[in-house]
């Protein structure tokens, strides 16, 4: 073959693959947003599910509720402990031996399967715990599943932190805790609450973890954290899965792609005022 | 008439030895100049004075004392206080003119709106930045670099110390603003005692009032400025000086 | 009043970090002993080897070499589609677009990251295993094939973004000195970025093989679920979805409750074979 065919044949693979990824990307968009739009109403968003079997009529209010305080009890809970985590590591721990084994720790724990997590979730907390199939065992075991995600990119803002700003400030003999709260979180403040809000839309779209923890085919609004709840990728999956109707999963699928889609642009957003900010 | 005493000082950073067994005395609101070439061992000196060396990860034995009282008796805190300190590159914090010269004064208490701002209102004049600036609020990040040393500078006068240190404050600086300066350090060389490293020799004649020099962690000479300048005692200084190690 | 404060937050600090820890850790032993009970009664190699799932039968019934088949062979035939058009694709990223085009492009793939994997299942069995169905005539669309194609879509986005990224650094290393040669940008890519990327390609290879065996929803929508042995367009089972669909069902102590605990924890160390082997390939890229 001349050099004028390979780099013809070449130029056809990567072209071709290029437009098959952007193809793709179109397709699912289009085809999620022409199905689902015409489900989507008032009734349909405001409203809880009914008729027979469940789901086939009426609305998806209770499992959007149901979506969001999962997402917001696995984002309060994980980011306690991956921010004092990574605080530790770059702040307080001074043995480089400890820091390897817990970098290694968190970085097993990020290859672990969600499955796995829910396998956890159900036994421990659900079972042994006696959480029962709740609000809180679901947001627990999503907590425990984006926890790597929001360590890892905390500890790397923070150590992106200028070491000489820092420095400034212990100069002026001003203590660790004070340059921690005014300077150097409130320098990292956008970055950590963007990486807190997509691990929510990470957590928000994960049907696993939750099956077998939290969720069900129809509950009310929780009234309180140890309700059983809906939530949308299950619901999704239900409607689906039991060929409730096809309709009204469209209309699911749409409206949780469009929440995660919210959600991205809040954390873009967020990011885009920090460095107009610098 | 010395405010800092350093009697036999060693510092090293885990086997590696960087000063080695010195000894000196920083007098009373003068401007004391550290000069040497790269890699000397000056900046670590600096570092010592205000105990910031062991956030580098680096030890002292011997002895400095403050006022005649050994700095490591004092809280780590309160020497960083009463010795401030100013880097070679401008470290502006990320927020705005006034939160950067409210952030020490508010840590030690200082809580009242009226008192701030005249701590924010005098710092500024001070350092000759109050009628350069129209906006408080504006990021300090876009001042310019002159400015922004300044601004530092002012920083670590907000919590009233006694000794300025300043390592190579002007090496990212074009010729005016370091001109502005040297002069602001002659001004504040009345009320704070002021020991400078540079690398500018030119600048040390300029500014300073004594000379030390440094060469390999071991002082080689120190006297007033005019005596190390024109008739150094030592050969090594006068080679430095005549510009042998660049 | 100041220190000990200080102190007071830094003890805090330390307790929740190695609370954390521990948990992770916790978490791991915990599946560990669940799964131990069961390879106390049948040995952790028959329950590997054996041929046959049938949790209502004996325990020697219980083994999942059929189903660690299925999970690797899906994500081969996930990796295999997906290669090649990952690695072309990071190619036009890394050097072919302006940057605006790039952003773009990369804005797409970020968001085709964000679908939610019971999203990529509902299509894929509306739209993948209909069309096998049409197309090859089956009886049923739900096949390895099915789960390899919508996880080929899923694994996209760690192929490109691992693989960019290094060609990038790649090109702006050599691009000067090789168009200074005369040489044009398709000779320069194929004779030197393809292979000097060659490692960034292998990690991620086996990162998406890693990501693949441990998905769920997406997978297990659209293979069926029969913990046969696996052919290309016939149905299979995975561990993730054999796990996700019995767990439920089994009763909690019974021998079957804890095979499922020893099927993930099979799992887990077969990902933690690939992770180590991702963590070797990456340590020698040197980029």
């Amino acid at each position: 073959m001349n050099e004028k065919t390979k780099s013809f044949l070449f130029k056809g693979w990567i072209l071709l693959s290029t437009l098959i990824v952007l193809a793709i990307v179109f397709y699912i968009f289009g085809y999620i947003l022409s199905n689902g739009i015409e489900s989507i109403n008032m009734e349909f968003l405001l409203d809880g599910p009914s008729g027979i079997p469940v789901g086939s009529q009426g609305g998806i209010f209770p499992a959007i509720v149901g979506s969001l305080l999962l997402m917001l009890i696995s984002c309060v809970f994980a980011s306690i402990l991956a921010i004092s985590t990574s605080i530790y590591l770059v702040f307080y721990c001074e043995s480089e031996r400890i820091k390897g084994l817990i970098h290694l720790i968190t970085q097993c724990m990020s290859g672990v399967p969600s499955i796995i997590l829910g396998l956890f979730g159900y036994t421990f907390l659900v079972l042994y715990l006696n959480l029962g199939r709740s609000v809180l065992a679901g947001g627990l075991t999503l907590g425990f599943m984006i926890y790597p995600f929001i360590q890892v990119r905390v500890e790397k803002t923070l150590l992106e932190v200028d070491k000489s700003i820092i420095n400034s400030s212990y100069a002026l003999g001003i203590s660790r805790t004070y340059t921690l709260f005014k300077l150097i979180l409130p320098i990292c403040k956008s970055d950590i609450v963007s990486a807190i809000t997509l691990a929510g839309g990470f957590a928000m779209g994960a049907a696993s973890p939750i099956i077998l923890t939290a969720a069900v085919t129809f509950a009310p609004i929780p009234s309180s954290l140890s309700s059983p709840v809906m939530a949308l990728p299950f619901h999704l999956y239900i409607l689906t899965g039991e060929g409730i109707s096809l309709e009204k999963a469209y209309g699911t699928a749409l409206v949780l792609i469009l929440l995660l889609l919210i959600i991205n642009i809040i954390s873009t957003i967020i990011n885009i005022t920090r460095k107009e900010h610098k | 008439m010395s405010i800092l005493k350093i009697n036999n000082l060693s510092v090293s950073y885990g086997n590696k030895q960087v000063i080695k067994d010195l000894s000196m005395n920083i007098a009373r609101n003068k401007i004391t100049a550290i000069i040497g070439p790269s890699g000397c061992g000056k900046s670590t000196l600096l570092t010592s004075l205000n105990l910031m060396i062991e956030e580098n990860g680096g030890s002292i034995s011997g002895e400095i004392l403050f006022k005649d009282k050994a700095s490591i008796s004092y809280e780590k805190a309160d020497i960083r206080r009463m010795i401030g300190m100013v880097f070679q590159t401008p470290t502006p914090f990320p927020f705005s003119i006034y939160k950067n010269l409210t952030y020490a004064p508010k840590y030690y208490g200082i809580k009242d709106k009226k008192e701030l701002n005249r701590i924010v209102e005098d710092t500024l004049k001070e350092v000759g930045l109050y009628d350069e600036i129209d906006d408080l609020n504006m990021l300090a990040t876009k001042l310019s670099g002159g400015q922004q040393q300044r601004l530092c500078i002012g920083r670590a006068l907000t919590v009233e110390p006694e000794i300025l240190l300043l390592d190579e404050p002007c090496s990212a600086l074009d010729i005016r603003n370091t001109e502005n300066i040297e002069k602001l350090l002659l001004d504040l060389s009345d009320e704070y005692t002021i020991v400078i490293v540079t690398h500018n020799l030119s600048q040390a004649k300029r500014i300073s009032d004594y000379t030390a020099f440094i060469l390999d962690g071991e002082l080689i000479e120190y006297d007033t400025t005019d005596k190390v300048f024109t008739n150094p005692k030592d050969n090594r200084t006068r080679e430095y000086i005549e510009g042998i190690y660049g | 009043m100041r220190s000990l404060g200080e102190k007071i937050f830094e003890s805090i600090i330390k307790i929740i970090s190695l609370f954390s820890v521990l948990l992770l850790v916790f978490i791991v032993v915990f599946i560990f002993k669940e799964s131990l009970i069961f390879f106390n009664r049948v040995s952790i190699v028959d329950f590997i080897i054996g041929r046959k799932w049938n949790p209502l039968g004996a325990a020697e019934d219980l083994s999942i070499w059929p189903i660690i088949l299925g999970t690797v062979y899906v994500s081969i035939v996930a990796i295999l589609i997906a290669m090649p058009i990952g690695v072309g694709t990071a190619i036009v990223l890394s050097t072919y677009t302006s940057n605006r085009i790039k952003k773009a492009i990369r804005g797409g793939i970020d968001v085709l990251a964000g679908i939610p994997s019971v999203v990529y299942g509902f299509i894929g069995l509306l739209v993948v295993v209909k069309f096998l169905e049409i197309n090859l005539s089956l009886a049923a669309g739900e096949s390895v094939l099915a789960g390899g194609i919508v996880l080929s879509v899923m694994v996209l986005p760690f192929i490109i973004s691992t693989c960019d990224e290094s060609m990038e650094k790649i090109y702006e290393k050599y691009s000067q000195s090789s168009s200074a040669l005369g040489v044009s940008k398709s000779y320069l890519i194929r004779n030197i970025i393809l292979p000097e990327s060659k490692r960034s390609i292998l990690a991620s290879m086996v990162l998406a093989l890693g990501r693949g065996m441990g998905e769920t929803m997406a997978v297990m929508m659209v293979i069926g679920n029969a913990p046969i042995m696996p052919k290309l367009l016939g149905k299979t089972q995975t561990i993730p979805s054999l796990i996700t669909l019995e767990m439920g069902m089994a009763e909690v102590g019974s021998l079957h409750y804890h095979a499922l605990f020893a099927s993930g924890f099979v799992l887990m160390l077969i990902l933690l074979g690939i992770n180590a082997l991702l963590y070797f390939i990456k340590s020698r890229i040197n980029v």
